[in-house]
């Protein structure tokens, strides 16, 4: 264990560069590429003159860009911009909430955390369907299942994602009204930050029921890539340790059939992990699609409402807080890998 | 000598590997009784055979393989029973248990991601030796202790990759010991470790031998090890044996030419057979095998008959066995 | 003996023969002799055809692929309408024409009209243009950065191969369709201006585009489109180049050709690249595919095309308004030529990954050989 620990503060260490990099990254989308950033800033073409200066003045935009970065992170970093559309700190709208919505109506949940939940419910989706279709598949090697995983992991990573939420929408909704597309409760009180939890925590089965109503579909489109590229890498992986030495050896040592699958199933799980961390990121980039698509008001939809009304200090704000999370599914994915597998713990 | 009480008889097994290039007659035809007790040897160039022929008598031939026919009686205190016949359950009771195995390579045998203590314990757990967990890890440091693993209580918490070759091979039998075998099958336990840990390990599985009164079948490529291990040798050669009896009967009057060849071949009886010089030609091709005798596309004695039929294995004097048509009509 | 001789051929082994005698006659007209000199590469190349023809994936992704090629080359010039004929200002019938149906003056709309009355083939037959410039322009412009500096990394190794390693690492750190999401909504502005101080890059745009020269204020966010794209590209690119150039760089002959005194760059061009053009190949025809996904997925988000230009994934976005109307062909439609066209890719890529490796092919080399008569 004490290698774990060790291994989770190297990992840390590498972390902080890449977290600066990143910060450099945004602050070049924010301020070195549209052509006016004091006007961009500012909410475009519409903003006034002197809207304009005191942007430039608030934002040291007339200073070095070392000077320009500092205090954009500095202000960044303490809930310090406003967003000229919504009129709230972003990291309000973000993630703290606001008890003055876009829409007007209060919410106690910040964007991410309605994207975090359906990111969540997406990934549920690629575990418990991806990876016991893999195995499945690996099992029964060269069989129909076996061709039709692989056919599906194919069409998966080429299905356009907002293609597959209209066709799903046009067959449960349009032609059998069984989905609701309108509407986003929430519970009375926010408890974990998870909707669903908090309502079942409160007691609010009802308002459970309609949230997983509400993203059941959704999350089954933006996961859907995901569940094919899992169910073959699954079925590769395990392939692989199933015809391990020391699966043999296990039969050898006259191990039940249980006891061999959990070996090679844990064996298989280190690719597996990796892919499913990478499969966070691209959940995370279809949320804006997925979001769109289907009427969700999470982060991912906030950024596309930034950029379509010249909100400037919401798109980065956006921008960053999705890197960030990414960065931490990345950092959970390698702590996990060093769990299960004790060599690369070194 | 002794007389033999049989603990395994294998009889006539055929075992074939269909594979894309074709059908792999890997094991042709094999015979043999293991007796109690003894140290029986399998030997031969690489590809003859062993390592097949020894996981067939549990059933343990890897796809594409399949035992197309043969008998493996095996002899319990209770009477005898033919295991290619026993349900899958049922043998999988055995493996482990009563036919332990040690495998070649000692660092793939080992499941990476548990501790060594964890793989021991789950063998003795699944096998119902030790009832519980917490029991059967305590019961590993013990077991370790036998194999004469240095630290035994620090070790029965390292992951393999902590440890080094021979700790792993102790780890490998150990494991094969902790059910207190009647048979233990190990194929090749030190081709994979230098020359002293393999002359320490050899010492190990005699004391462990002489303490426990267990039957070993050792695999080996080396020619010293025979005569120092065994009791009894069969000489392999392209899925069949060619030649069976005592060490002394094989090495001091081999019959066979593939067996002359061999011994001729290793001046240095602790070298390994990896290609015979001294005979001439290379090992057939197991999916179109020369017909009649296997041998006879490399042996200087060929006959007609060799090209047509094959040799069965005779008795030429007690308990020595050969199959060529020198030897028989 | 040479390959063609000794296989059993079929008909499109014919075919790719024809194509491949014709690419060496050119490069031998500008190399004499060369043909000689690369007989057995050339051989080996015939072989990956033949293997090609083989495999059923391999040619129902070749088959969607040329397709897609040939609609994005020649659509546009086919088309029965322009992208921007508005048939709606004719006659308000022409608006929501079924599939099939016929307009008021009799005419037969194959894949309907939408909400203005335009020719949904034609705005699908547009849109494979805007997709095959965009797809072609990222990897025309992209390939080259993501092998240079991936070669680069993995041939000389040490700091630098460290720095452009954790340059990668701070790209890959967003969430692609993010990053570019970014790139290509801040990108605009600075491309406007490029363009009217270059009105040649302009005029090239627009006849690859096949744009009305109206349309051209909406080339900006085009264009901004495929530098973001390339933007998120370029670094997972590198680090593959890196990784076939790390285990290409211990090659024997690459030993020789430096102790024969060779300068690293000749080593990279000469003996390291032709051997890691097989993964790159693979890759490259995958990544077609993302990047006609990716390129899709911004226009569908506003980002990318800007309306009345055809583009597959805008399309679907403007139709989809309809879509709790009925009017399903809108956004259905031409969605399905999305998913076609990237599978077209990635059954292709699939097959040549397969291919090209040298286990499989040889396997299809013993079942090809000629019955001895
Ligand atoms: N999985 C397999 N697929 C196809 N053929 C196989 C397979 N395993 C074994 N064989 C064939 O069976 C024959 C015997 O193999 P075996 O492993 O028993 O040889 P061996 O005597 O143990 O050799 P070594 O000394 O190298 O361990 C080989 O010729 C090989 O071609
Ligand atoms: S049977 Fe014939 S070929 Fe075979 S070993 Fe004896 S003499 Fe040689
Ligand atoms: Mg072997």
């Amino acid at each position: 264990m004490a290698e774990l620990k060790r291994f989770i503060v190297r990992r840390l260490v590498t972390f902080i560069p890449t977290l600066i990099g990143v910060t450099l990254l945004v602050f070049i989308i924010a301020n070195l590429i549209p052509a006016d950033p004091a006007r961009a800033w500012a909410g475009g073409e519409k903003a006034s003159p002197e809207v304009i200066e005191r942007i430039r003045e608030e934002y040291h935009l007339n200073d070095p860009w070392y000077v320009q970065y500092v205090f954009l992170m500095k202000k960044l970093f303490t809930n310090d911009i406003v967003s000229p559309r919504t009129h709230n700190k972003i990291w309000d709208d973000l993630i703290f909430g606001t008890s003055q919505g876009v829409a007007g109506a209060g919410t106690k949940y910040g964007r991410f955390f309605i994207t975090l939940q359906l990111t969540l419910f997406a990934f549920l989706y690629i575990v418990f369907i991806g990876i016991p279709l893999g195995v499945l598949s690996a099992l029964k090697k060269d069989s129909p299942l076996d061709s039709a995983v692989r056919s599906l992991a194919l069409v998966g990573v080429s299905t356009p994602v907002f293609w597959l939420g209209y066709l799903l929408i046009y067959i449960f909704f349009v032609r059998f009204r069984v989905i609701e597309l309108a509407g986003f409760p929430e519970p009375t009180q926010r408890i974990t930050g998870i909707m669903v939890i908090d309502a079942l925590l409160l007691g609010e089965n009802d308002i459970a029921i309609q949230i997983i109503n509400r993203l059941a579909l959704p999350a089954f489109v933006l996961g859907f890539i995901g569940i094919g590229v899992i169910a073959r890498i699954t079925r590769n992986a395990f392939l692989e340790t199933w015809n391990a030495d020391y699966i043999e050896f296990g039969k050898a040592r006259g191990l039940r059939k249980s006891r061999l699958m959990r070996h090679a199933l844990k064996n298989a799980l280190v690719p597996i992990v990796t892919v499913l961390g990478l499969q966070f990121g691209g959940l995370l980039g279809g949320a804006p699609i997925t979001e769109t698509v289907f009427g969700i008001p999470g982060m991912g939809r906030y950024m596309i409402e930034a950029i379509r009304n010249f909100d400037y200090p919401a798109l980065i704000g956006g921008v960053l807080l999705f890197a960030l999370i990414y960065m931490l599914a990345n950092l959970i994915v390698d702590i996990t890998y060093a769990l299960i597998d004790p060599r690369v713990r070194y | 000598m002794e007389i033999c009480k049989p603990i395994l008889e294998v009889k006539d097994l055929y075992v074939n590997f269909y594979t894309y290039a074709g059908i792999v007659k890997a094991i042709d035809g094999v015979t043999f009784t293991v007796c109690e007790g003894e140290t029986f040897c399998l030997v031969g160039e690489t590809g003859c055979g062993k390592t097949v022929t020894s996981r067939a008598i549990t059933k343990l031939v890897p796809e594409p393989g399949r035992i197309e026919k043969g008998e493996i009686i095996y002899h319990t205190p209770y009477g005898k029973i033919n295991l290619l016949e026993l349900p899958e359950d049922k043998l999988r009771e055995i493996r482990g248990k009563e036919i332990a195995y040690i495998f070649q390579d000692p660092a793939a045998a080992l499941d990476p991601l548990y501790t060594i203590g964890y793989q021991i314990a789950e063998t003795m757990v699944e096998h119902k030796t030790v009832p519980k967990w917490k029991e059967a890890f305590i019961k590993a440091i013990d077991v370790l202790r036998s194999v004469l693993m240095p630290d035994p209580e620090k070790r029965v918490k390292a992951y393999p990759h902590e440890l080094s070759g021979g700790m792993k091979q102790r780890s490998v039998i150990g494991i094969g010991l902790s059910n207190q075998p009647r048979i233990i099958i190990a194929d090749e336990p030190t081709s994979y470790l230098d020359v002293t840990i393999q002359a320490q390990i050899m010492d190990l599985l005699r004391k462990l031998k002489n303490e426990k009164r267990l039957t070993i079948i050792l695999i080996t490529h080396n020619m010293g090890l025979v005569a120092e291990m065994c009791d009894r040798v069969a000489v392999m050669y392209a899925g069949n044996i060619v030649e069976l009896g005592t060490v002394e009967q094989v090495f001091k009057n081999p019959l066979h030419p593939y067996t002359k060849g061999l011994l001729r071949a290793v001046p240095n009886p602790l070298t390994k057979i990896e290609r015979l010089e001294a005979i001439p030609g290379t090992v057939p091709n197991l999916i179109y095998p020369p017909p009649g005798c296997r041998f006879h596309p490399r042996c200087s004695y060929t006959m007609d008959i060799c090209k047509r039929e094959k040799p069965r294995l005779v008795e030429i004097e007690p308990g020595h066995h050969v199959a060529c048509w020198l030897y028989s009509r | 003996m040479s390959a063609e001789e000794v296989y059993e051929k079929k008909l499109l082994d014919h075919l790719s023969d024809f194509f491949l005698k014709g690419i060496v006659k050119i490069i031998d007209s500008i190399r004499p002799g060369w043909s000689v000199r690369n007989k057995s590469k050339i051989d080996e190349w015939r072989l990956m055809f033949y293997a090609l023809n083989r495999s059923p994936t391999g040619i129902v992704g070749l088959i969607l692929v040329a397709s897609f090629i040939l609609i994005g080359i020649f659509g546009p010039l086919v088309a029965p309408y322009s992208y921007n004929d508005l048939l709606v200002f004719k006659n308000t019938h022409y608006r929501f024409i079924p599939p099939g149906g016929r307009g008021p003056g009799g005419e037969i709309f194959l894949l309907g009209t939408d909400d203005y009355g335009r020719d949904m083939l034609s705005l699908v037959l547009y849109g494979a243009r805007t997709s095959l410039v965009v797809a072609l322009l990222v990897i025309i412009l992209g390939a080259p950065i993501g092998i240079i500096l991936g070669l680069i990394s993995g041939y000389y190794g040490g700091k630098i191969d460290e720095l452009i390693m954790r340059i990668t690492d701070i790209f890959l750190a967003f969430p692609g369709l993010i990053l570019a999401i970014a790139f290509a909504a801040t990108l605009p502005d600075r491309i406007r201006g490029l363009l009217e101080t270059n009105p040649w890059l302009q005029n090239i745009m627009l006849s690859l585009f096949s744009l009305d020269p109206a349309d051209a204020p909406r080339l900006a966010n085009l264009l901004s489109v495929i530098i973001a794209i390339i933007i998120v590209w370029w670094p997972g690119y590198t680090r593959i180049v890196r990784g076939s150039t790390l285990s290409a760089r211990e090659n024997v002959y690459v030993e020789a050709a430096k102790a024969m005194g060779m300068g690293s760059w000749g080593i990279m061009i000469k003996h390291i690249f032709p051997n890691i053009l097989a993964p790159i190949l693979v890759i490259l025809t995958l990544d077609v595919g993302s990047v006609i996904l990716l390129e899709a997925g911004l226009s569908y988000l506003g980002i990318g095309a800007q309306p009345p230009i055809a583009d597959w994934g805008r399309i679907v976005y403007d139709g989809s308004r309809w879509l709790i109307r009925g009017y399903w062909w809108l956004s259905l439609l031409p969605g399905i030529f999305i998913l076609l066209t990237v599978l077209g890719f990635n059954l292709l890529g699939d097959a040549l990954r397969d291919v090209l490796d040298p286990k499989a092919r040889r396997s299809i080399e013993f079942k090809l050989k000629k019955k001895k008569r």
